[in-house]
C-alpha cells in the first residue's frame, strides 16, 4: 500500500525543463573563457606499435602553440579511466600518454594552441617514429599461444594474465552444474555473438581545465562521475585531492561513455603546464573511434531442463573483447552472467568468462553494462528451450522466473557484488508485468498468426532484471538548508545527465518538507559542494541518492518540528509538515516561513540544516516484461518493428513522465542495438563508419509504437518504494525482436545486429533444409 | 575548408560560370552547401554562391516542368507534385530530411553524382534533361553526365535547369528504396515509369541506384516490358534481366549478392504497383 | 570580410573569415543555444531559421547569410514568454539531456508556421534530421502536436 503523496508520483515538469527548452542551459562548452587554449591530438595510425621517437620541435616553433606533450611530459602512473569505486576493479593499464599504442587512434601526443586551426596545423608538424608490431584484430585469437602481448609493460597491474592477453576472468558456480546437467531430460546449447555499439551522446566529451585564483585545478567537464573523476585525477597526476575541483555542468548525454575520465587527464596536464585554461573536445569522429563502446562478446549458453519445464542447470560462458584497455573489463562482463542467470530458478548455475585484450577500440561502460549482451543470449536461448519442451515461451517463463522472497545467490558469487550479501527479492512485480504487457500487445491473439504474403507478422517477448546501484558499493550524501521564504537549497553530488534526477530528488525533498517543487533549489555534481556521490551509473541515483535526500530532508524536518513545537507550545512528535505549514492535531499551526524567520532572526537562533548519507548492501532489481511485434519482409529480409510494449516494475514511479522517458529512450537504443547499429573495424584496425551517416541509430521515422506500463511493486528499501528504471529497458528489444522474428518466419537469429541480409540468408538456409 | 578564402555571390548564371572558369579548379559552386560542406575538399579556395543568381525559378514551359539550378529540394518537391502521379515528389522527399531539403538544391543533388542519390533514378525514368550553361547553352540527358561515383563530365559547366519533357510528365511512376533505416543512403533504389494504355505498358523506363558506379537504366529489361502486359512470364524475364544488368559491389552497407537479389524484388514490386495504381485511378 | 544581417530581430554586423560556418559564428558571439554535435548535417542540433526556413547552421558559411534574416533558438521566446513549442516540450516531459532540444524546437517552430495542422506521421518525418539519443522521440512528437493545438487556439 503506497504512502499517499502530493509531489512524489506526480508528472511534474522537470525543474530544468525551461532553461533546456530555450537553449539557455549552459553545457560545458557554453561559456566564454578568456585566454582559452584549444587542444588537438596526435593519434596512432597503427593498431599496435611502439613509439620510437617524437620530434615536436617544428610544432613547438609554430606561433600560437603553447605546449606539446608526449609520454615524457606526463607522470608515468598506471591508472584506469573507469569511473568506479575505489579500489577500482579494473586493471591499472592506462597512462595519460604512453610510449606504446594499442589501437588505431590511440593518442600519442597533444598540442594546445591559441586556435583550433593552429593546433591542427601543429599536429601535422609532429613527426612520430613507430616500430610497428603484429596486431590482434580478432579477439577470438587473443589468447592463442604466441599471440602478441598487448600489455607487456612492467608497470601495469591488476591484469589477470597479461601474457595471455586476459584482462579479467570469472569462474563461479552455484551448486554443481555437471550434476544438474545429468539430472536433466534435455540439454540445450546455443551460441551468440554481439557487436560494438557506440553511445553517440549528442554532446561529445569535452573538458575545460584551468587554475583558479587559488591555483587549484578546476575541471569543467561533461562527466557522469565528478567525485570519482576528482579522486582518479589526483592519483594519476599525483596531486592532492584538495587541489582539484570538478564541476559537472549540464551534460548532453552519457549512457556510460562518460563514466570514464576520457578528456580530463590530458586537459589537466596541459592546464598545469601552461597555467592557462585549456579545452579538449572530441570531434564526432573521435567519439566514434577513441571514446568508448559496448563490449562485443561471444556467448555460449547451456541449459538442462526436465520434461515438466523446470530447470536443473544453467550455464553462461562468455568471451569478451575489452579492446586495447581493460576499463570496466571485469565488471561489465560480470553483469552478463549475474543479471540474466538469477532470473531463472535453477539450483545449479555456472558462469565462466574470459575478458581479453585486442588491438581494437576500447570497450567500456554502456547503459545496461553487460546485461544487454547477456539478456540477448539468455532470452533467445530460453525461447528455444521452451520450444524444445513444446511449451509456450510465456508459460515457460512464468513457471521458472524468480519470485518475491527468493534469494539471488549469483549476486554474491560474481561481479561487483562478489563476496557480499546475496540479494533477496523484497519486491518483484514481474508477474504483473507479464500479465499487463502480454495483454497490451495482444499476445494470445497475435501469436502464431504470421499471415501469408511477403510480409509476415510475429510477436516475441523477454523478461529482464537489472539492479539499483552497485550492491554494497555506493555512497551518496546530501545537504539542505532553509531560507527565509521556506525554500531550501539542496546540494547533491549526483550527476543529472538528462535522467531527470535533479527533478526526482527535488520531488523527494519537497514531499518531506511539505513545500511546492519550486521551493527546492537544487545544485548537483560539484565536488566543492557539501555532498558526495559515486555518480550516475548502475541505475543508482533515485535509489541511493534519493534515500540520502530523504534522510537529509527528514533531518531538516525534525529540526523544523522542534522549532515549531516551541513556537506553538506543542509536542513535536505530533506535528505534521504539509502544504507550507506545520500543524498540530488540535488545529494549531504556523507557516514554514514563520518557522524560518524564527530560526534565523528570533530568540533561539539556529540554521535549519539537514544532512543525510546513505550506503546500502541492497540493490533491488527492477523487472521488465517486454513484448515486440514485428513485420518481416521475406523477400528482402527487412524487419520492421511495429510495437514495443514495456511493462516495468520500478517499485514506485517517483515521476511517471521521467520513468516513461527513460524507458522510451532505452528502447530506442535497444532497437538500434538489435537492428541497425554496429561499429565496423577494417583489416587495418580502423573504424570504417565513424559518422552518423554510416553508423545508424534509430531516427524518428524508424520508431515503432511504444507503450510503457509502469508497475509499482513497492520496494521496502527504496525511497517511497522506488527502485530504478534508467538502464533495464535497453536489454529488451534485441531478444524480444529475435523471438518475434521466429514467430513470424520461423528463423532464429543469434547475432546482432539482425540485418536484412542475415534474415534473408537464414530464410534461404531454412528453405534449403 | 581551411584554404577557403574567397566568397562570391554572382547575380547571373553567366557570371557564375565566368568565375568558375577563371578559378581553374580552385573554385566550387555552392548550391545549398549540403554536400560541399560535408565533404569539405581541402583544395577549394573559393566558393561561388548560386542562390542569388537568376537560376532560382520553377516554371512550366509548354507543358515541360523546369526546375531552376538554384531551386531547393523543398521548392522542387512541391512544384513537381503533379509530375508522374507524385512519384518525383516522393523521390525528392526521400533524398534527405526536411532540414536539409530546405537548403539543398536539386541540381546540386544531381551534380553530387552519388550512385545512391534518390532523385536521380526518378528523374532518369522521366527522361530528365540538364540545361547546362558553359561557353554556350546546351541540353543533355541527365544520365549522360554521370561518369562514376561522385564524378561527372560537367567540368566548369553550371546546371541552370532540370527539365522534365512534356511527354514524360503524364507517365505513371513509382519510386522505391531499400535502406538499413529510414534516414540512410539506399542499399538499392528503383524508379519505374511508363504510359499505361489499356493493360499495356509503353515508354517503359527502369532506373536503379546503388548497384553500379552511377545510376543506370536497365535498358534490356525495359525492352522486354515495352508494349507488353504485366503477365507473370514477362515480369519474371524483366526481373531476371535486371539482375544481370546491375553491377553492384559489396560494401559494408550490403553485399553484391544481396543488392542483386533485391534489385529484382524492387523492380517487380514497382512494376506491380505501377499497374495497380493505374487500375485504381481508372 | 564583413557580414550584416538581422539576427533574432536585431541588425548585426560581424567581421568574419570566409571559411567560418554560421555555427562557429553564432557560438563565438555568445549564442550558445545552437549546438555543435556532428558538423555534417546529420543531427539537426545546430538548426537555425534563415529567411523563414530551418536549416543546419554547420553546413552554412556565415558569408551565405549576409543580408538574410536569421532566427536562433534564443529568438523564439518573446519578452520572456516561451514560444508555444518550447512550453509544450517543457510541460510534456519531452526533454532529457536537452542537447538536441534547441534544434528540435527550432525545426518544429518553423515547421508549424508552414504546416499548422500536421499529422503525427508528418511530424515524425520532419524530425528525420533531428537525432535524439535520450527520448525515443515519442514525447517530443507529442509536444509538437500539443503545440500545434495551442497555436491553433491562439489564432
Amino acid at each position: 500500500m503506497s504512502v499517499a503523496t502530493s509531489v512524489v508520483g506526480r508528472r511534474a515538469p522537470k525543474v530544468d525543463a525551461i532553461k533546456l527548452a530555450t537553449g539557455r542551459a549552459t553545457f560545458a562548452d557554453d561559456v566564454d573563457i578568456r585566454g582559452l587554449l584549444h587542444t588537438k591530438l596526435v593519434k596512432s595510425p597503427y593498431p599496435h606499435a611502439r613509439i620510437t621517437s617524437v620530434d615536436k620541435s617544428r610544432a613547438e616553433a609554430l606561433p600560437g602553440v603553447e605546449a606539446v606533450i608526449t609520454w615524457e611530459d606526463v607522470p608515468r602512473i598506471p591508472f584506469t579511466t573507469a569511473g568506479q569505486s575505489w579500489p577500482e576493479p579494473s586493471p591499472y593499464d592506462m597512462y595519460i600518454l604512453d610510449n606504446k599504442v594499442r589501437f588505431v587512434g590511440d593518442p600519442v601526443a597533444a598540442v594546445c594552441a591559441e586556435t583550433p586551426e593552429i593546433a591542427a596545423r601543429a599536429v601535422e608538424l609532429i613527426d612520430v617514429g613507430y616500430e610497428v608490431l603484429p596486431a590482434i584484430l580478432d579477439y577470438r585469437q587473443s589468447m592463442n599461444p604466441g599471440a602478441p602481448i598487448i600489455h607487456d609493460e612492467p608497470e601495469s597491474y591488476g591484469i589477470y594474465d597479461a601474457g595471455r592477453n586476459i584482462a579479467a576472468h570469472i569462474d563461479v558456480e552455484i551448486g554443481d552444474l555437471e550434476a544438474g546437467l545429468r539430472e536433466a531430460d534435455l540439454v540445450i546449447e546455443h551460441e551468440f555473438q554481439v557487436q560494438y555499439q557506440q553511445h553517440t551522446c549528442l554532446e561529445p566529451h569535452v573538458t575545460i581545465a584551468f587554475l583558479d585564483e587559488d591555483q587549484r585545478l578546476v575541471l569543467r567537464t561533461s562527466t557522469q562521475i565528478p567525485y570519482h573523476c576528482r579522486r582518479m585525477l589526483a592519483f594519476a597526476l599525483d596531486i592532492p585531492v584538495r587541489n582539484i575541483h570538478v564541476i559537472k555542468p549540464r551534460v548532453g548525454g552519457g549512457f556510460g561513455n562518460k563514466q570514464e575520465v576520457v578528456t580530463e587527464p590530458i586537459a589537466a596536464v596541459l592546464a598545469l603546464k601552461t597555467r592557462r585554461p585549456v579545452k579538449l573536445e572530441y570531434t564526432r569522429e573521435e567519439e566514434f573511434t577513441i571514446a568508448r563502446m559496448r563490449h562485443p562478446q561471444h556467448l555460449k549458453l547451456r541449459t538442462g531442463v526436465r520434461r515438466d519445464g523446470s530447470i536443473t542447470a544453467n550455464e553462461v560462458n562468455v568471451l569478451t573483447n575489452t579492446g586495447a584497455y581493460g576499463t570496466h573489463s571485469l565488471t561489465v562482463t560480470g553483469n552478463t552472467g549475474t543479471k540474466p542467470l538469477p532470473l531463472y530458478r535453477s539450483p545449479n548455475m555456472r558462469f565462466y568468462a574470459d575478458i581479453v585484450y585486442a588491438n581494437l577500440p576500447i570497450s567500456g561502460a554502456f547503459r545496461g553494462y553487460g546485461a544487454p549482451q547477456g539478456f540477448f543470449a539468455m532470452e533467445v536461448h530460453m525461447d528455444e528451450v521452451a520450444e524444445s519442451l513444446g511449451m509456450d515461451p510465456l508459460e515457460f517463463r512464468k513457471l521458472n522466473h524468480i519470485r518475491q522472497g527468493d534469494t539471488d545467490l549469483m549476486s554474491a558469487a560474481a561481479g561487483e557484488g562478489a563476496g557480499k550479501k546475496a540479494r533477496v527479492m523484497h519486491s518483484c512485480g514481474l508477474p504483473e508485468c507479464i500479465e499487463r504487457g502480454s495483454a497490451a500487445i495482444g499476445w494470445r491473439e497475435k501469436r502464431g498468426k504470421p499471415g501469408t504474403g511477403p510480409r509476415r507478422r510475429g510477436v516475441g517477448m523477454c523478461i529482464l532484471m537489472q539492479g539499483s546501484g552497485v550492491a554494497g558499493d555506493e555512497l551518496a550524501a546530501a545537504a539542505l538548508k532553509m531560507n527565509e521564504d521556506a525554500s531550501f537549497n539542496l546540494m547533491v553530488g549526483s550527476a543529472d545527465i538528462g535522467t531527470g534526477s535533479d527533478t526526482t530528488l527535488s520531488q523527494i525533498a519537497a514531499e518531506v518538507l511539505g513545500v511546492p517543487l519550486d521551493h527546492i533549489i537544487i545544485k548537483s555534481g560539484d565536488t566543492d559542494h557539501i555532498s558526495f556521490d559515486y555518480g550516475a551509473y548502475a541505475s543508482s541515483t533515485a535509489y541511493i541518492t534519493g534515500t540520502s535526500v530523504l534522510k537529509a530532508s527528514e533531518d531538516a524536518r525534525q529540526q523544523i518540528v522542534a522549532v515549531a513545537g516551541r513556537m506553538m507550545d506543542e509536542d513535536p512528535e505530533g506535528l505534521l509538515v504539509h502544504d507550507g505549514r506545520v500543524s498540530s492535531l488540535n488545529g494549531k499551526s504556523v507557516s514554514l516561513q514563520e518557522v524560518a524567520m524564527e530560526c534565523l532572526y528570533g530568540e533561539d537562533k539556529k540554521l535549519i540544516i539537514g544532512t543525510g548519507s546513505h550506503a546500502t548492501k541492497e540493490s533491488p532489481p527492477p523487472f521488465v516484461a517486454m513484448f515486440a511485434e514485428v513485420e518481416v519482409d521475406v523477400e528482402t529480409g527487412q524487419v520492421h518493428p511495429i510495437e514495443i510494449v514495456t511493462a516495468v516494475d520500478v517499485g514506485r514511479a517517483l515521476n511517471p513522465d521521467i520513468c516513461e522517458g527513460q524507458v522510451e529512450g532505452a528502447v530506442a537504443q535497444g532497437l538500434g542495438y538489435a537492428l541497425t547499429e554496429e561499429i565496423l573495424v577494417g583489416d587495418d584496425g580502423r573504424v570504417l563508419n565513424p559518422c552518423f551517416m554510416d553508423y545508424k541509430i534509430f531516427a524518428a521515422p524508424d520508431m515503432p509504437k511504444l507503450t510503457t506500463i509502469l508497475v509499482e511493486a513497492e520496494e521496502p528499501t527504496g525511497p517511497f518504494g522506488a527502485k530504478s528504471v534508467a538502464e533495464i529497458a535497453i536489454n529488451g528489444p534485441a531478444p524480444a525482436i529475435s523471438n518475434a522474428i521466429y514467430d513470424a518466419v520461423g528463423i532464429r537469429l543469434h547475432s546482432l545486429p539482425m540485418t536484412a541480409e542475415k534474415v534473408l540468408a537464414a530464410l534461404d538456409a531454412k528453405a534449403d533444409a | 575548408m581551411r584554404n577557403l578564402r574567397e566568397y562570391y555571390r554572382p547575380k547571373t548564371g553567366e557570371e557564375a560560370f565566368g568565375l568558375k572558369q577563371q578559378m581553374n579548379g580552385r573554385g566550387a559552386y555552392l548550391g545549398g552547401g549540403t554536400d560541399l560542406m560535408v565533404h569539405r575538399p581541402q583544395d577549394i579556395e573559393a566558393v561561388i554562391d548560386l542562390r542569388h543568381a537568376d537560376i532560382g525559378q520553377c516554371e512550366v514551359v509548354d507543358g515541360a516542368y523546369v526546375v531552376g539550378g538554384g531551386v531547393s529540394l523543398r521548392q522542387a518537391e512541391e512544384f513537381l507534385a503533379p509530375v508522374a502521379g507524385g512519384m518525383l515528389r516522393e523521390a525528392v522527399r526521400e533524398t534527405a530530411p526536411w532540414l536539409i531539403r530546405n537548403a539543398a538544391t536539386l541540381a546540386g543533388n544531381v551534380a553530387n553524382a552519388s550512385p545512391a542519390a534518390d532523385s536521380v533514378p526518378a528523374l532518369a525514368v522521366l527522361d530528365a534533361e540538364l540545361m547546362l550553361l558553359g561557353t554556350e547553352k546546351e541540353s543533355v540527358p541527365l544520365l549522360s553526365i554521370l561518369s562514376g561515383p561522385h564524378r561527372t563530365t560537367l567540368g566548369n559547366r553550371l546546371i541552370h535547369g532540370i527539365r522534365i519533357p512534356v511527354d514524360a510528365v503524364g507517365r505513371r511512376g513509382v519510386f522505391t528504396k531499400l535502406s538499413r533505416s529510414k534516414s540512410d543512403i539506399a542499399q538499392v533504389n528503383v524508379a519505374v515509369a511508363a504510359n499505361v494504355s489499356g493493360d499495356r505498358l509503353n515508354n517503359v523506363r527502369i532506373a536503379l541506384g546503388a548497384v553500379a558506379p552511377t545510376v543506370i537504366r536497365a535498358t534490356r529489361a525495359e525492352a522486354i516490358m515495352e508494349g507488353q502486359r504485366l503477365d507473370p512470364e514477362t515480369l519474371k524475364a524483366a526481373v531476371d534481366t535486371t539482375r544481370e544488368e546491375v553491377r553492384p559491389i559489396t560494401d559494408w552497407r550490403a553485399s553484391a549478392d544481396y543488392r542483386r537479389h533485391v534489385s529484382g524484388v524492387l523492380v517487380r514490386r514497382a512494376l506491380e504497383r505501377l499497374v495497380a495504381s493505374t487500375e485504381e485511378a481508372a | 570580410m564583413r557580414v550584416s544581417c538581422t539576427l533574432n530581430g536585431r541588425p548585426i554586423e560581424w567581421e568574419i573569415v570566409p571559411n567560418e560556418t554560421l555555427l562557429d559564428s553564432l557560438r563565438s558571439h555568445g549564442l550558445t543555444g545552437t549546438k555543435r554535435v556532428c558538423e555534417s548535417g546529420e543531427c539537426g542540433a545546430c538548426a537555425v531559421i534563415v529567411d523563414g526556413l530551418a536549416m543546419d547552421s554547420c553546413l552554412l558559411l556565415t558569408a551565405q547569410i549576409d543580408g538574410a534574416d536569421v532566427v536562433t533558438v534564443e529568438g523564439l521566446e518573446t519578452a520572456g514568454t516561451l514560444h508555444p513549442v518550447e512550453a509544450a516540450f517543457a510541460e510534456n516531459g519531452a526533454i532529457q539531456c536537452g542537447f538536441c532540444i534547441p534544434g528540435m524546437v527550432v525545426t518544429a517552430a518553423n515547421f508549424l508556421e508552414q504546416n499548422p495542422h500536421p499529422s503525427e506521421d508528418e511530424v515524425r518525418h520532419v524530425f528525420n534530421g533531428n537525432l535524439c539519443r535520450c527520448t525515443g522521440y515519442k514525447k517530443p512528437i507529442e509536444a509538437v502536436l500539443n503545440a500545434a493545438q495551442t497555436m491553433g487556439e491562439q489564432r
